[in-house]
């Protein structure tokens, strides 16, 4: 027990040590900045902006946040001692098929999907199940839906949206089946914690009153909150500073071609950051001027992977799984788009 | 610190997040960061905010002794959970962050040096997205907004036919390199989502004072609609007959 504890303790300040580092990159890249654009008043101006947009992304989210985190808490306190594992069907394909499709019965975006995913993994959830599930939901739930038949009617946008979604959330939870202990692909922290709460799980009495039971559940969801919000809010920074840095005008000239098109509106997805609820939208202004591969593209990798859940994938698996979680998307998204626009040119 | 210490800032900071929400949504200011569409699911979640504060901050772990002696504990979810770990006060600093510059940074809406960045937009993001067309039939050409005008401009029919109409639209003023001495850039942004998605709309405004007029002021501009060109982008322009300096509005983002 001594020894578990010591590695938490040490797993601990690895992961301070991180934020220290984070911290001081935020801290350097702050004052290049005010020297490269010419002084302070110029380097207030853009903290105001920064500001501005820092807390667009954070207040537009954590409504969004905060329901995923209320779903955790009811997954705890409402179905305590349910094994999700005998669920979902044992097959690993059969099962991360099922994993892209469950948006439809928990139908949050990239924000709310990342302390509902964790949850099921401590409810017993085989992992790759949930890989599938946190890339496909975002995308694959009735919500998201709606608002793609809404901005672009019945078409190759809505109808590609939903393929590609479902094959590469899929194909990216397949694969990560053939990890032969697939638990080891979770965060060390979040894996200890697990046990703890399994522990203390046999240590509850079984009869508790509703009144206490919601207590229970509203105290997990501020738990929850803090704990994938610190995540959100990291990622807002880096993608506010990211957003006064890069130059979305010259980003947007550059590529009208098939391929380029592709790259282009995946940095741009990934610079965005918008909630997959209405990048819909955001995408019909961009349906214009560039191909449809492109804008599937942005709206199939970009509810997969963004600056925020990125960093809130973090907490809940080993950096290498998400680097991974990253790539595979990433490579198949730029394939199957690019595919796309050349051979069927819509 | 200790864990029932954490609670209470974990309290401390909803409770803060949940006033300022109900600040900014009550004095309007929330137009500056989202969509109007939201608006009401922001308030929601400051009121849910106040009441998760509340929950956390009554916890009954201080009573817990009295509690014992006449009815079943009330379970603490807090100090048999984490046994063995130290309480995550990172997480209470990154999460009280925003709120501390969102405190001290006046909110203001993006200003025009922002568009440098961002480049004008010759599409618009659809407005009346249940007539499936792009074009803003019914609505008198001295209503339309900036948007309406990028909007018809981009519908796909010839936008000869605009010519000539009669526009009054406002806008801030943003002087584009590219320009000459008599031309500025009425804009507006578009936020679809929230200002992390603002796209920024522009109709090239003919003037001859233009080089006088200050950067990110608003103006209210009045005179026939043109073909007008930034860049090779075809955008809608402004033969202007009038500028007006107006104040910025309540509202300064247009929202499809």
């Amino acid at each position: 027990m001594s020894s578990i504890y010591d590695h938490s303790i040490k797993r601990r300040r690895v992961s301070s040590i991180w934020l220290y580092a984070l911290a001081a990159f935020f801290l350097i890249l702050g004052l290049a900045w005010v020297v490269a654009t010419g002084g302070w008043p110029a380097a207030i101006d853009r903290l105001s902006t920064f500001t501005t947009v820092l807390l667009g992304i954070f207040i537009e989210a954590a409504p969004f946040l905060l329901l995923g985190s209320l779903g955790s808490g009811v997954l705890e306190v409402f179905f305590q001692g349910e094994d999700f594992s005998s669920r979902v069907p044992r097959h690993p394909l059969l099962g991360a098929m099922v994993g892209a499709f469950m948006g439809f019965f928990f139908p949050v975006c990239e924000c709310g999907v990342v302390p509902l995913t964790r949850r099921l993994f401590q409810k017993g959830l085989p992992v790759p199940v949930g890989i599938a599930f946190l890339l496909g939901a975002p995308a694959l739930n009735p919500i998201v839906l709606v608002s793609t038949l809404v901005a672009f009617g019945w078409g190759p946008v809505l109808w590609g949206r939903i393929g590609l979604t479902f094959l590469i959330a899929t194909l990216t939870g397949y694969i990560f089946s053939f990890q032969k202990d697939t638990t080891s692909l979770l965060n060390k922290v979040t894996l200890l914690q697990f046990q703890a709460e399994r522990i203390h799980e046999k240590a509850i009495p079984p009869q508790r009153t509703w009144r206490q039971k919601a207590r229970q559940v509203f105290t997990i969801t501020v738990d929850e909150f803090f704990e994938i919000g610190r995540y959100l809010v990291l990622g807002a920074s880096l993608a506010a500073v990211l957003q006064t840095i890069v130059p979305q005008a010259s980003l947007l000239s550059i590529g009208q071609g098939q391929v380029v098109s592709v790259l282009v509106m995946i940095t741009l997805a990934v610079l965005l950051s918008v909630c997959s609820t209405v990048d819909a939208f955001i995408a019909l202004s961009f349906a214009g001027s560039f191909t449809t591969g492109s804008i599937l593209a942005f709206l199939v990798f970009g509810p997969m992977v963004d600056i925020k859940s990125t960093l809130m994938f973090l907490h809940v698996f080993q950096r290498k799984t998400v680097v991974y979680m990253i790539l595979v998307p990433l490579f198949l998204t730029v394939l199957l788009t690019v595919f796309l626009n050349l051979n069927v040119g819509f | 610190m200790s864990w029932s210490g954490y609670h209470r800032l974990q309290g401390l900071i909803f409770t803060g997040w949940g006033l300022f929400a109900l600040d900014i949504v009550l004095s309007g200011k929330i137009l500056f960061y989202i969509n109007r569409r939201f608006v009401i699911l922001i308030l929601l979640t400051a009121v849910v905010f106040l009441g998760l504060a509340e929950v956390v901050l009554t916890a009954p772990r201080h009573q817990r002794q009295e509690e014992n002696s006449d009815r079943e504990p009330e379970h603490d979810h807090s100090l048999e959970a984490h046994a063995g770990q130290r309480p995550p006060v990172w997480g209470l600093v990154i999460l009280a962050l925003p709120l501390i510059l969102g405190v001290i940074v006046p909110s203001r809406p993006l200003e025009s040096s922002v568009v440098a960045n961002r480049g004008v937009n010759a599409t618009a993001p659809l407005g009346r997205l249940q007539n499936s067309s792009t074009t803003s039939v019914g609505i008198a050409s001295t209503e339309k907004s900036v948007l309406d005008w990028v909007g018809d401009f981009n519908s796909g029919s010839d936008p000869s036919i605009y010519v000539g109409q009669e526009a009054i639209v406002s806008g801030f003023v943003y002087h584009d390199a590219r320009m000459g001495p008599d031309q500025f850039l009425v804009g507006r942004f578009v936020v679809t989502c929230c200002v992390a998605d603002a796209l920024a709309l522009g109709m090239v405004v003919h003037w001859p004072g233009a080089d006088k007029l200050a950067a990110n002021s608003w103006v209210l501009v009045k005179g026939p609609v043109s073909i007008s060109n930034l860049g090779g982008q075809r955008l809608p322009g402004i033969e202007a007959s009038q500028v007006n300096a107006i104040p910025s509005p309540d509202q300064p983002y247009l929202f499809p």
